[in-house]
């Protein structure tokens, strides 16, 4: 194995969330203006040493409404991808423990889960409870339970085969406990990199949600959001729609490079397929 | 070598006549009808494709937002008021070949009032109390009550004459007197017009037309430049207007729409019962910066009453942007600094976009306005029917709706009877005169206790080839009437 | 392997009928009323509640869903509330043009991303491996609809070569429709190429590690013989899987880039139903689009079976 400091996918990965998770975090406490500060006089403005990234046509800050859209961004993919695996996990390991009817009535579940598209799932949520970061929250969660469902049976049961597990099930324990103790702690590494690849995807939705006017709510800066004001004004002002694309791209980018390399430092078998 | 030079001759032939008067028109609309019966559904877009174009009522509403004579060539009202004697046109056919007379009238009204009508304006025939024919060209309308805007009303496209025929499969396929015939429909494109043979009137110039649905600003401004459309009435991108402007092939046109842009209060629910509270929400708000941020294009308002509609009074410097006094207003009344206000925001641009800018200008007087933005579907139900909300945005787009003030039941709550009495008065009273005095002291009521916040009202902004004559600067009613575009030799 | 194809199909249907019950009963939880949407403001009570008559909305919603099913099984989608035309009629407006879309994208995808991923597995650990699959990362990073904003600012803003959005309709000509469609389906097709790739990359390298390859490249056949003979034909398996998954993906992205476009696919029929409360149009349209998922992966299923008969003895079980 190599160590962390060698894995190229890792590091550049790892630094590019940490950028943006302390952009998030600054973000709480200080940004250049205030990101809902409108001011109608300077709206539209180009960049400049005053307003780094320029201003919306409502004459606010891009630059501010970039690090403020951060902080969403991360909390909606955040906590979706704890509802996807605080549900998800525990669903499959049960289905994989108790097998039989139960294990195939699970997985049927999430063959229906699977076939709704997952935006159609999430615009039907928000049609019921109204759009808000909240409910993208939940939409994009749900979607993400039948996944982590899925990856935690599939790597439980080749793990339940192996040798280890065999002798806990011959010194008597119960199905349960042998999976906490022996199997779970055993593919905590397939589903760390899960996590980091279901967290990556979780942006892209919120910003797509956000895009189409579902996801969080002005007037807190959404990535999304922003990128879907920038396309009404992108005969007049074409830098505004490229910006907040940036932002989602790079967040994705660094998640995906973490997974990558998460996956090549915890789990050597996997990477040798690479 | 020959054959070439035959087929370029003939192309050049074929193609002669295309330089000639063009006599077809593409319009954008910025959406689609769900169906084309003006009798069935209340969505501008069938008025803006059917109304003077497929479907005439007795009167009209001509560009001036007067009531002009249709399939009723004249008429005379009785003393009290009660009475209207019609005399119809001569000749008139619908597109189908069936013939128009007053059977046609008694059908249309006595449709509209059935318990089974789904006429979204029933209430413009409910003062209708019989509708007799003496002759077939002759239509004797009675009411219950006078009622001064009845010959409006029946001009509105809610009012057009429907065959008995076809009554049923109008929502498709709709038949009308009007001088242009359905064509087809390709929905979520477009829907097809051409010109009716057999009409009664003056033939229209134009031979064809074409209502093409674009919603998307960026696609409509391309959709315009590239040509590929005519006229665009109703422009849905503000932003590209200069671009456009810049192109000597356009006309940009900013007239004046019947839309009262407000923000609608809940006048029952504290701590908007008191008038001072109201009246700080109109000083905190600044309508010039609010209507710049939205393009530009809006009137600020001072009642629920458009410039250009006649009675009309400027009341807009009742209640300037003064923030401190505002402040002050709001301390009076006991609102504290800091207090949570739900502003309630429907799809259109001018209420979400708007909320926004509202939203930032009440949090300079000290007022947190927390956004929630709502589909139709729910503004019309918990907002509209249940008057769940605190403030919301709205634009009121009849063209005659000071009686909406004057409701026992309407979602802002409004109830003075000072004014109401007023709106009886002005509503039974057909004496030009005393309607203008009152119309005035209606305005003048509504800014003194400002029972909403009146912004502006929505301009039409229309985008028209510079070649095209005849199409409407203003809109006193929802429609794209036809009958009299023409293109310029 | 009949047995295999039975279960398979009941477990098809099953699901299809699971999806109508979990849409019927979301929509009927859905506040609004599409009568009142319909009449709006000046509508009164009595005009509201003749017209949801009219509508059939005032029967019971066990009557409803009946009706509906009873309906979707002989093929009768029922009738829209607010356009008041089939709803078949108004889905096959659409239909041509989301489908020829969503095929678009797929043959783009498929045909940029398998050559791309065996040339990288072919220059494995080289330069052009190493900026191949820099590239692929960038790529699975790169959210659709920005891409499509990206290149309307690229070839319809800057160099105007495509529309900015809208569609012209087939009756306009093959091309003109076509060129409506490039930029929307180069914007899906593109990142799913950049998956794409990645995963060709993988399996061909996996299958160039196998016994016949080698066995193959012994007997003397040249590289790229035996990479182009052998070594693709078995990585086809997962390849497949994954552009049967992207499906799916395909489907949710149509959706907003339709929006971005402004393209009048069935993705933007489905907003536009919801928010008129056409519930009826938007059970039919979630109904379909699940349907069509849940038949592609079918089909994946299949392909598994013509690429690699060892699964059916696995499946028969």
């Amino acid at each position: 194995m190599k160590p962390a400091w060698r894995n190229a996918s890792f590091l550049i990965g790892i630094s590019i969330t940490t950028i943006i998770v302390v952009t998030a975090l600054v973000s709480l406490v200080w940004t250049p203006y205030p990101p809902t500060k409108i001011d109608i006089v300077h709206k539209l403005a180009a960049p400049s040493w005053q307003h780094w990234l320029g201003t919306d046509p409502f004459g606010r800050d891009v630059g501010s409404m970039i690090m403020a859209g951060a902080r969403s961004s991360l909390s909606v993919a955040l906590i979706a991808v704890l509802v996807g695996a605080g549900i998800g996990i525990p669903l499959g390991a049960f289905a994989s423990a108790v097998g039989g009817w139960v294990d195939s009535a699970v997985m049927r579940l999430t063959d229906l889960a699977f076939a709704f598209p997952a935006l159609l799932t999430a615009v039907m949520i928000t049609a019921l409870a109204g759009p808000g970061a909240g409910n993208a929250m939940l939409a994009i969660g749900i979607f993400n339970i039948p996944v982590f469902a899925r990856v935690t049976r599939g790597a439980t049961l080749a793990v339940r085969e192996l040798d280890f597990v065999m002798a806990a099930r011959a010194t008597g324990r119960g199905e349960f406990s042998i999976m906490a103790r022996h199997v779970l702690p055993n593919i905590s590494a397939v589903l760390l990199v899960q996590v980091t690849i279901q967290f990556a995807l979780a942006i892209i939705a919120d910003a797509g949600l956000a895009y189409v006017g579902l996801g969080t709510q002005p007037p807190f800066p959404s990535w999304g959001r922003m990128l879907n004001d920038a396309q009404t004004y992108i005969f007049k002002a074409p830098l505004l729609a490229v910006f907040p694309g940036l932002a989602i791209t790079s967040a994705v980018l660094g998640l995906n490079l973490l997974g990558d390399g998460l996956r090549d430092l915890l789990d050597p078998r996997l990477s040798s397929r690479r | 070598m020959n054959r070439i030079l035959a087929t370029l001759l003939a192309t050049t032939i074929l193609a002669g006549p295309a330089f000639a008067a063009k006599d077809s028109i593409t319009l954008g609309m910025p959406l689609e009808p769900p169906v084309l019966d003006p009798t069935a559904g209340a969505a501008a877009a069938i008025k803006e494709v059917t109304y003077a174009n497929i479907f005439q009522g007795l009167t009209r509403i001509a560009a001036d937002g007067t009531v002009a004579p249709q399939l009723a060539k004249s008429w005379t009202i009785s003393a009290d008021g009660l009475t209207y004697t019609f005399a119809l046109n001569s000749g008139v056919k619908f597109h189908d070949g069936a013939a128009f007379d007053c059977s046609v009238v008694k059908f249309t009204y006595e449709r509209a009032v059935a318990t089974d009508s789904t006429n979204s304006q029933k209430g413009f025939f409910e003062p209708i109390a019989t509708t007799a024919c003496p002759d077939p060209l002759t239509a004797v309308v009675t009411l219950r009550r006078a009622t001064g805007d009845f010959l409006f009303n029946m001009g509105a496209g809610d009012a057009v004459m429907i065959s008995p025929a076809t009554a049923a499969t109008n929502k498709t396929n709709p038949v009308g007197t009007g001088p242009f015939a359905f064509k087809r429909w390709i929905k979520g494109d477009r829907v097809e017009l051409e010109r009716f043979a057999g009409y009664w009137g003056p033939a229209p110039k134009l031979a064809s037309a074409v209502f093409r649905f674009i919603a998307d600003p960026s696609a409509a401004t391309a959709a315009v430049m590239a040509g590929d459309l005519d006229a665009f009435p109703l422009f849905p991108a503000a932003e590209s207007l200069d671009t456009i402007r810049k192109d000597k092939r356009f006309a940009v046109v900013i007239g004046t729409t019947q839309g009262k842009t407000i923000m609608s209060i809940n006048n029952e629910r504290a701590p908007f019962t008191d008038v001072r509270v109201r009246r700080a929400l109109a000083h905190a708000i600044d309508r010039a910066a609010l209507i710049d941020a939205l393009g530009g294009n809006g009137k600020v308002i001072g009642s629920h009453y458009v410039p250009g509609r006649t009675g009309y009074i400027d009341l807009t410097g009742a209640y300037p942007y003064d923030p401190a006094k505002a402040q002050k207003l709001l301390a009076e009344a006991g609102v504290k600094p800091g207090t949570e206000m739900t502003l309630k925001l429907p799809p259109p641009v001018y209420a979400r976009r708007g909320g926004e800018v509202i939203a930032a200008m009440l949090e300079q007087v000290g007022i947190k306005a927390k956004l929630v933005p709502v589909e139709w579907a729910q503004w019309l139900g918990p907002v509209f029917a249940d008057s769940d909300f605190d403030l919301t945005i709205i634009s009121h787009v009849e063209p005659n709706d000071l009686g909406i003030y004057a409701r026992d039941k309407y979602y802002f709550n409004y109830k003075d009877q000072a004014y109401r009495s007023l709106y009886t008065r002005y509503n039974e009273s057909n004496d030009p005169a005393l309607r203008l005095d009152l119309v005035q002291q209606l305005q003048r009521k509504l800014s003194e206790d400002e029972p909403n916040v009146f912004l502006f009202a929505l301009a039409k902004t229309g985008v028209w080839n510079a070649k095209l004559t005849g199409l409407w600067e203003n809109q006193p009613i929802f429609a794209n009437d036809l009958s009299g575009v023409a293109w310029a030799e | 392997m009949t047995a295999f194809l039975i279960r398979r199909l009941v477990g098809l249907v099953v699901t299809l009928w699971l999806a109508t019950v979990v849409v019927f009963l979301v929509l009927q939880v859905l506040p609004g009323d599409p009568a009142a949407l319909m009449l709006d403001t000046s509508a009164r009570p009595d005009t509201i509640a003749a017209l949801r008559h009219q509508m059939g909305l005032d029967r019971s919603a066990w009557v409803r869903y009946g009706a509906w099913i009873w309906g979707l099984v002989r093929g009768d989608f029922g009738v829209s509330y607010t356009y008041a035309v089939p709803v078949s009629e108004l889905i096959a407006q659409r239909v041509m043009v989301s489908v020829p879309l969503a095929v678009l994208s797929i043959c783009l995808s498929t045909a940029i991303a398998i050559p791309v991923g065996v040339l990288a597995a072919a220059r494995r650990g080289r330069g052009t491996d190493a900026a191949i699959m820099g590239v692929a990362q960038f790529g699975v990073a790169l959210p659709n609809f920005w891409l499509g904003i990206l290149l309307i600012l690229l070839f319809a803003v800057a160099y105007p070569v495509f529309p900015a959005g809208g569609f012209v309709g087939w009756e306009k000509g093959f091309w003109p429709a076509l060129r409506c469609l490039i930029l929307p389906a180069l914007s899906l097709a593109l990142p799913q190429a950049a998956i794409l790739s990645r995963v060709t990359r993988s399996a061909v390298l996996e299958t160039l590690g196998q016994d016949y390859v080698r066995t193959a490249l012994a007997k003397g056949l040249s590289g790229v013989m035996a990479l182009w003979r052998h070594a693709v034909p078995n990585a086809l398996i997962p390849v497949v899987t994954i552009i049967g998954l992207q499906f799916s993906f395909l489907l949710a992205g149509t959706v907003i880039i339709e929006n971005v476009f402004a393209l009048p696919g069935m993705g933007r029929l489905v907003f536009q139903a919801i928010a008129q409360r056409d519930l009826i149009v938007v059970q039919d349209l979630v109904v379909l689009l699940a349907g069509a998922v849940i038949v592609v992966n079918f089909l994946v299923d299949l392909a598994y079976l013509g690429l690699d008969p060892r699964i059916s003895h696995e499946g028969a079980k």
